[in-house]
């Protein structure tokens, strides 16, 4: 299945498919996350209205560490099977998950500050989140950082799948650490802890921002394949 | 109804963080959805323009 979606014209007329579907799914996702979350779902017994925060806290923190997992997937692709399109899609990913992360770490700001008198502390979950947005940014910068474009793609590639150790370490920071942030009440072992009134707006709002993912990353992947044909044709003309 | 309204925005007099965190997510997300689609407007511009000289010069 790799190498047959890895022909970037058998790509593109995938994508084109689906990106009217993402975007529909997204605007409909999101739409009814938000009137759940703002209108219908009640306020918390402890955090009040706060809660809400959580709605585009959580899935923004989701996605931050999803689109990582997907630019070290795709790099080790793109290292190991040599497939130009693999590091178009973790280039593409980039600065989407570098949004997200930004997200999760102000809404987690904003939120911090009415419930724990802080914006920021340096615990164990906040500080892990705040490498992965370097991570992301190193990564970029990276990637644009040589002449040769294929150079700049290996080794960012590298840093990406070196920095995904701390993906695990985010994520269970909550239970290793004794941190001040919250451990986990929706991806547990023995089911979701939190009343199906949160629930629903919380799951809306997350399938909505994936679906955003990929719509953005269908439109950014079309855009570097652009770039790229406009790069070889260009060398081509220097050399005829 | 404008009490409703005004009830509704303070939040319990949390407003200022919660329009605040969904306020910035919304200016987050939707700058990025404007600079990918500028980003594909820009691509396609200059590959139609690299590929009308390619033209030019073979003919």
């Amino acid at each position: 299945m790799f190498n047959y979606f890895a022909n970037p014209v058998r790509f593109l007329r995938l994508t084109s498919k689906l990106q009217p579907i993402t975007m529909l799914v997204a605007l409909v996702s999101i739409g009814l996350g938000l009137y759940y979350g703002l209108v219908k779902s009640p306020p918390d017994y402890q955090q009040s209205e706060t809660v809400r925060i959580m709605y585009v806290h959580v899935p923004a923190a989701w996605m931050a560490m999803f689109c990582y997992v997907a630019i070290a997937c795709s790099s080790a692709v793109a290292l190991i099977w040599r497939h130009m399109l693999a590091n178009i899609i973790a280039k593409s990913t980039a600065p989407i998950g570098a949004s997200f992360t930004f997200l999760a770490l102000a809404t987690g700001s904003l939120w911090g500050k009415p419930m724990w008198g802080t914006w920021w502390v340096w615990d164990a979950r906040l500080t892990s989140v705040l490498i992965l947005f370097f991570l992301y940014l190193g990564y970029m910068v990276l990637y644009n950082a040589f002449d040769d474009q294929s150079r700049g793609a290996r080794a960012a590639a590298i840093l990406s799948i070196v920095g995904v150790i701390n993906v695990p370490i985010i994520k269970f920071s909550v239970d290793w650490w004794n941190t001040l942030h919250q451990p986990a009440s929706v991806i547990k072992m023995d089911g979701p802890s939190i009343h199906p009134s949160m629930l629903t707006p919380l799951i809306l709002m997350a399938v909505g921002y994936t679906a955003l993912y990929f719509w953005l990353l269908f439109v950014r992947t079309r855009a570097e394949l652009n770039a790229n044909k406009v790069r070889m044709m260009s060398i081509q003309q220097v050399e005829t | 109804m404008l009490n409703n309204l005004i009830n509704f925005l303070s939040m319990g007099g949390y407003g200022h963080f919660i329009w605040g965190a969904f306020g910035l997510s919304a200016i987050v997300l939707i700058g990025l959805i404007i600079q990918s689609l500028q980003f594909l407007k820009s691509s396609e511009t200059l590959l139609h323009s690299i590929k009308e000289k390619t033209n030019e010069t073979e003919t």
